[in-house]
C-alpha cells in the first residue's frame, strides 16, 4: 500500500491509493462555543436531501451533546475502542490509524451499526459529564460540570475511509472541490463504506438498498453558495470555504486563517487518519483537557488560549473572521479587517459583505411620542 | 416419500433394499439419509457436463424432474483471499450443481444446505443470500476466476434472494422491515395511500426522492423482470450490469436448503458476452453468499476455476 502524507498526524501513513489532493478542498470550521443545538442545520439538510421514503433515519447533519450524545449510538467510543491506545508524541501521532490497525484481509478497522443504534437521534441531549453534588459546582471557568454541542456532517476527508473501502470504487472524490460522493448507479449496497467510515456518515437507504451520504450541497457550492446547513445556521458558528494543505495556506482565506494561521480550529478525531476537512474551535468551558485532546488532538490548549485572547479584544483579525460567519449566503474566499469592520470577498475579489467587529448599541427613549406608547425594549 | 428416477439413485435404492431385505421404517429412514447424501453428488474433479435434453430447460422450476437427467456434482467452496476484503473461510463447504441445456438455453441448478434463508436486505445490518455462475472461454487464464480479467471478460449470472422475494411477493419495502413504522407524509406526496408501497404505481412526482431508482440502479428498481441479473466482469471490483437482460431463474428455500435455477440463452445478447455452443467447453466458477454471515461483494465463497462441457446435441 502507498505511503501518503497526513499533515494532521505530522507524518506519513498507509492508504490504498496514492496521495491525490484535489485542486481545492471544500471545508469548514464550526465554532463549538456558539452552537445552541437548535438543530436548524439538521432540519435544513433533512428537508433538502433526505425526506424520501427509506431515508427516515438519515441525518447527514446531526448535532450531538458531548460527552454522551452520539448518533449512531456510541459511534465514537466503538471506533476508539477498536483502535486501541492512541498517543501523541508532541504534534506527531504515535498510535495507529484506522488503516494501519486493519487486520489482514481488511482495508481498515470499523464496525457496521445495527438499526437499533439509530433509534435515538438525540440521545444524551444536554446531559452533563458528571453527577452534580451539592457543594462543588459553583460557576467557574472552565466548568467541572460541562457538556458541549458537536454539529457533525461528512468530513469530505482527504483520505476517505468510505472511498478506500468500496471494492467497486463507486465512491469518488471530486478533483475540482474534494467533495466525496457515492455513485448512485455503481453502488451495490455492500455497506463496506458504512462499516469503514469512522464518523458513521454513510447511511443505507432502506428502500433503494444502496448507500447515501452528505453531498455537501454541491449544486450550491458549484455556484459559489454555502451549503444548506451552513447558510441556515442560527448560531452563526460556521465558516465555509476552501481549506489548503499547510504549505499552501493563504492568510486572507478565512478557513486557512483559522486552521493554519491562528491554529484555533482543529480536526475531529485526527487519529482516525482520514484527514477530515471539517474543523472545530474547541469549547473553552470544558475542564477536561484529556477529553478535548482525545476528540480534537494535541492542539487544544493552544487553540483555547488563542480564542480567549480574541474574545478579550486582542485579536481583531480572528474576531473579524468569526463575525463574517453566515453573514452572507455566498462563499467568502478572502477577508480583510480594517477600521473596526470585517470585509468578505468572493473569488473574483468582489465585496460580498462588511460586518462591524462590534455591533453598535443604540439606546432609545422609553417613551415613543409618535405612537404614544412605552417601549419594552430600549436597546 | 417420492424416490426420484436418477440412475445413480436407483442403484443405491437397490443396494439398500437388498441389504435390508425389506423397506422397513428403519430402512426408509436410511433411504432418506442416503438420498440427502446422494443429492450432494459426486466429486466434480474440476469439471461439469451440461447434459442435452430434448424438452425446454426447466428455467423456472428447481423441482422439475428434468434435473434428474443431469448427474449432480459436488463442488467444494473455497475462501476468497485474492481481493480485499477477504472471506477467510467458505460459508459452506460445498454446493451441488447440475446443468442441462436444450440446444438454445443453458440452465444450472445450484443446491446447498443453509439453515437460514436470508431474503431481505432492508435493514442496515441485513444481507441477502445469493449465488452466481461465471462463464468464460475454455482457455481463460487462472486469474479469470476472480471476475474475469481486463482482456477476458467474465459473463456472470447472479441470483439474489431479495429479488426472488420482490418477484414472488411484491417489492419488499420499509414496512416489511419495520412493521410499526409511522410517518405523516413524504414530500411531495401528502395524499399518497397507506401503506405507501414503492412499486410501479408509485406516483411519478415522488420518485425523485427515491434516488437509486431515479438514477436507474438495477438494485433499486422495484419491479424486477427476473431474479437473475446478467453482468460482465473485467476483474475484481469491475462488476457491471449489462444492458440486455435475458437471464431467468427461480430460487426456493425449503427444509434448510436452497435450490436455485439460473438460466440464459446460448446466444450472447451483449457485446463481449460469452456465447454458448453445444459440443464446446468453457471456464466456469460458482459462488455463494450467506446473508446472515454478512456476505456481500467480495465476502463470498467461490469454487475453484472449473471446466464446463456443453454436451453435443
Ligand atoms: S466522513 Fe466518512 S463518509 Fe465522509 S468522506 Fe470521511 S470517511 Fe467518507
Ligand atoms: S444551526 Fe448552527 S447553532 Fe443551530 S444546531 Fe446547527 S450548528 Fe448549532
Amino acid at each position: 500500500m502507498p505511503n501518503v502524507y497526513n499533515w494532521q498526524l505530522g507524518r506519513e501513513m498507509t492508504y490504498r491509493f496514492e496521495e491525490a489532493r484535489p485542486q481545492r478542498q471544500a471545508g469548514a470550521v464550526f465554532d463549538t462555543n456558539k452552537c445552541i443545538a437548535c438543530q436548524t442545520c439538521t432540519m435544513a439538510c433533512k428537508t433538502t436531501w433526505t425526506s424520501g421514503k427509506g431515508q427516515e433515519y438519515m441525518f447527514w447533519n446531526n448535532v450531538e451533546t458531548k460527552p454522551w450524545g452520539s448518533y449512531p449510538v456510541a459511534w465514537d467510543a466503538q471506533v476508539l475502542d477498536l483502535l486501541g491506545p492512541q498517543s501523541w508524541d508532541g504534534d506527531v501521532y504515535a498510535g495507529k490509524t484506522i488503516f494501519e490497525a486493519a487486520e489482514q484481509g481488511e482495508y481498515h478497522i470499523g464496525y457496521l451499526p445495527e438499526d437499533i443504534d439509530y433509534a435515538g437521534p438525540n440521545r444524551g441531549e444536554d446531559e452533563i459529564n458528571t453527577i452534580l453534588t451539592e457543594d462543588k459546582y459553583y460557576l467557574r471557568f472552565p466548568h467541572d460540570a460541562w457538556f458541549f454541542y458537536l454539529p457533525r456532517i461528512c468530513n469530505h476527508c482527504t483520505y476517505p475511509a468510505c472511498l478506500q473501502a468500496c471494492p467497486r470504487t463507486a465512491i469518488y472524490k471530486r478533483p475540482e472541490d474534494g467533495i466525496v460522493l457515492i455513485d448512485q448507479v455503481r453502488c451495490r449496497g455492500y455497506r463496506e463504506c458504512l462499516k469503514a467510515c469512522p464518523y458513521k456518515k454513510v447511511y443505507y437507504n432502506h428502500v433503494t438498498r444502496i448507500s447515501e451520504k452528505c453531498v455537501l450541497c454541491y449544486p450550491a457550492v458549484e455556484r459559489g453558495f454555502l451549503t444548506r446547513c451552513m447558510r441556515t445556521c442560527i448560531g452563526k458558528i460556521r465558516t465555509f470555504g476552501f481549506v489548503s494543505p499547510p504549505d499552501k495556506a493563504r492568510e486572507d482565506n478565512p478557513v486557512d486563517f483559522l486552521v493554519h494561521v491562528r491554529k484555533v480550529a482543529l480536526p475531529l478525531f485526527p487519529q482516525f487518519g482520514t484527514e477530515p476537512n471539517i474543523y472545530y474551535i474547541p469549547p473553552i468551558h470544558v475542564s477536561s483537557m484529556a477529553f478535548l485532546t482525545m476528540v480534537f488532538g494535541p492542539g487544544v490548549e493552544r487553540a483555547i488560549q488563542t480564542y480567549r485572547n480574541a474574545m478579550e479584544g486582542n485579536d481583531p483579525e480572528l474576531l473579524g473572521v468569526l463575525v463574517l460567519n453566515v453573514s452572507t449566503d455566498r462563499i467568502i474566499h478572502r477577508f480583510r479587517v480594517a477600521d473596526g469592520l470585517a470585509y468578505g470577498y468572493d473569488d473574483q475579489g468582489e465585496e460580498l459583505v462588511r460586518v462591524p467587529l462590534k455591533e453598535p448599541t443604540i439606546v432609545r427613549p422609553a417613551f415613543d411620542p409618535s405612537l404614544s406608547v412605552y417601549r419594552y425594549n430600549v436597546t | 416419500m417420492t424416490v426420484r428416477q436418477s440412475p445413480v439413485r436407483i442403484d443405491r435404492r437397490k443396494f439398500l433394499i437388498g441389504a435390508a431385505g425389506a423397506a422397513t421404517a428403519a430402512g426408509a429412514a436410511a433411504l432418506v439419509g442416503c438420498e440427502r447424501a446422494e443429492e450432494r453428488g459426486v466429486d466434480w474433479k474440476g469439471q461439469l457436463t451440461s447434459v442435452f435434453i430434448r424438452e425446454p430447460v426447466p428455467e423456472h422450476d428447481p423441482d422439475s424432474r428434468l434435473w434428474e437427467k443431469a448427474r449432480p456434482v459436488l463442488v467444494p467452496l473455497t475462501p476468497q483471499m485474492s481481493a480485499l476484503p477477504f472471506r477467510k473461510e467458505p460459508a459452506f463447504p460445498s454446493i451441488t450443481v447440475r446443468s442441462v441445456h436444450d440446444g438454445s438455453k443453458i440452465a444450472f441448478l445450484l443446491t446447498w444446505e443453509d439453515p437460514d434463508a436470508d431474503y431481505l436486505t432492508i435493514k442496515t445490518d441485513q444481507f441477502r443470500d445469493a449465488c452466481g455462475v461465471l462463464l468464460g472461454p475454455a482457455d481463460a487464464p487462472a486469474a479469470f476466476y476472480m471476475m474475469g480479467t481486463a482482456d477476458v471478460p467474465a459473463s456472470i449470472m447472479c441470483w439474489r434472494a431479495d429479488w426472488q422475494k420482490d418477484i414472488d411477493e411484491g417489492y419488499q419495502d420499509l414496512e416489511v422491515a419495520f412493521p410499526n413504522v409511522a410517518f405523516d407524509y413524504y414530500p411531495p406526496l401528502p395524499k399518497a395511500p397507506r401503506p405507501l408501497k414503492i412499486d410501479d404505481a408509485y406516483p411519478a412526482e415522488g420518485r425523485a426522492w427515491i434516488i437509486g431508482w431515479t438514477a436507474g440502479n438495477p438494485l433499486s428498481t422495484p419491479v424486477k423482470p427476473s431474479p437473475v441479473e446478467k453482468l460482465v466482469g473485467h476483474g475484481p471490483g469491475t462488476l457491471t450490469h449489462l444492458e440486455n437482460q435475458d437471464a431467468t431463474g427461480k430460487g426456493i428455500w425449503r427444509d434448510g436448503r436452497w435450490k436455485v435455477v439460473l438460466a440464459r440463452p446460448f446466444a450472447a445478447s451483449n457485446p463481449g458476452e460469452t456465447a454458448i455452443e453445444a459440443g464446446k467447453e468453457y471456464s466456469v466458477v460458482f459462488t455463494v453468499w450467506s446473508g446472515s454471515a454478512g456476505d456481500r461483494g467480495s465476502r463470498k465463497s467461490p469454487s475453484g476455476l472449473g471446466k464446463l462441457i456443453v454436451e453435443a446435441r
